[in-house]
């Protein structure tokens, strides 16, 4: 996989912001942002923005505490139940492969912060009356927040994709690794995060390139 | 913490000092050192780990520092007669890295 993941950090004044960003085979972005200061605000912004068409998601990350965005264990556990469902919609044999990594990352992955509790993450269905969804659940909530996930298993329509959901997942746990006391671990979950992230893009790839070929076939409208 | 007794133990006195209870000495993969780092990995991911991390390994000693830093909570680093043995406090892996 070619990986587009840059990084850069803009100084300057008493505000500080980092910014990586990974860009999808699809070409959609995710975008980590950092915001040490803002000013005439308490609390500190840490989050990815994640392009979808016709817009953005902001998927808030936790700081301060588990109450105050998602967590790495929570977005490993929605990734894990994502590719899941998409396991037993699909069976490709690749997506038994990601999830055994995404098994293995969540079993390495230590939250950063030893006593923070991780808030349970619920799953609900498509909402009616949108696009039709072959899987079980599109949207992952926790508390105030929620993540929708693109209903389609082509990944084309509205929703965060598989792909980026993994990008958002590694872009944190490099933000993490120079900071947490348990660094091998996250190191390890990353590792494992990569390798899936590998497979879904080489698989989203395939995909794509099978959807141009099948349009491709399609008759001339004359 | 590393210890520098008067005499290097053997591999075999640290696994049995290193266990505890009934985790009794288990099997210890061996590489030679300037293998693994000619192929840039290991058993245990250490030299890719060490690699990202931005820590430059040429030598055993760099390992043994490496690994013996106050901020590698889940690495232990030992010397021994043979070298250098790595345990991994997560999984209770051991490696041990020959001359």
């Amino acid at each position: 996989m070619e990986t587009r993941t840059k990084a850069t950090a803009a100084m300057g004044g008493y505000s500080r912001d980092n910014v990586a960003w990974h860009t999808t085979s699809a070409g959609r972005t995710v975008v980590l942002i950092s915001t040490d200061l803002l000013p005439g605000r308490p609390l500190r912004l840490w989050g990815a923005v994640v392009e979808i068409p016709d817009g953005g998601v902001f998927i808030r990350l936790a700081i301060l505490g588990p109450y105050d965005g998602w967590s790495v264990s929570q977005l490993l556990a929605v990734g894990l139940a994502r590719f899941e469902a998409e396991l037993a919609h699909s069976g490709e044999p690749v997506l038994a492969e990601i999830v055994s990594h995404m098994e293995r990352a969540a079993a390495v992955h230590r939250e950063p912060q030893a006593g923070w509790a991780v808030p349970p993450v619920s799953f609900e269905p498509a909402p009616p009356g949108g696009v039709a969804s072959p899987f079980p659940w599109t949207v992952a909530r926790t508390g105030p927040f929620s993540i929708p996930l693109c209903p389609d298993a082509e990944a084309r329509q509205r929703g965060v994709v598989p792909e980026q959901l993994l990008a958002v997942i590694e872009l944190a746990l490099t933000s993490w690794l120079p900071v947490t006391p348990w660094r091998r671990s996250c190191w390890e979950a990353r590792r494992e995060v990569r390798a899936a992230l590998t497979l879904e893009a080489a698989r989203a790839t395939a995909r794509w390139a099978a959807h141009v070929a099948d349009c491709d076939g399609e008759p001339e409208m004359g | 913490m590393t210890q520098l007794p008067s005499r290097l133990e053997t591999l075999d006195e640290l696994v049995r000092r290193h266990a505890t209870g009934n985790d009794l000495p288990r099997p210890l993969p061996r590489v030679r050192f300037a293998d693994a780092l000619a192929r840039g990995d290991d058993p245990l991911h250490l030299l890719p780990y060490l690699n990202e991390l931005g820590v430059r390994i040429g030598t055993l000693e760099d390992l043994l520092a490496a690994c013996t830093d106050s901020g590698e909570e889940e690495i232990e680093a030992f010397r021994v007669e043979e070298g250098v043995a790595v345990f991994l406090v997560t999984d209770g892996q051991w490696t041990v890295f020959t001359r």
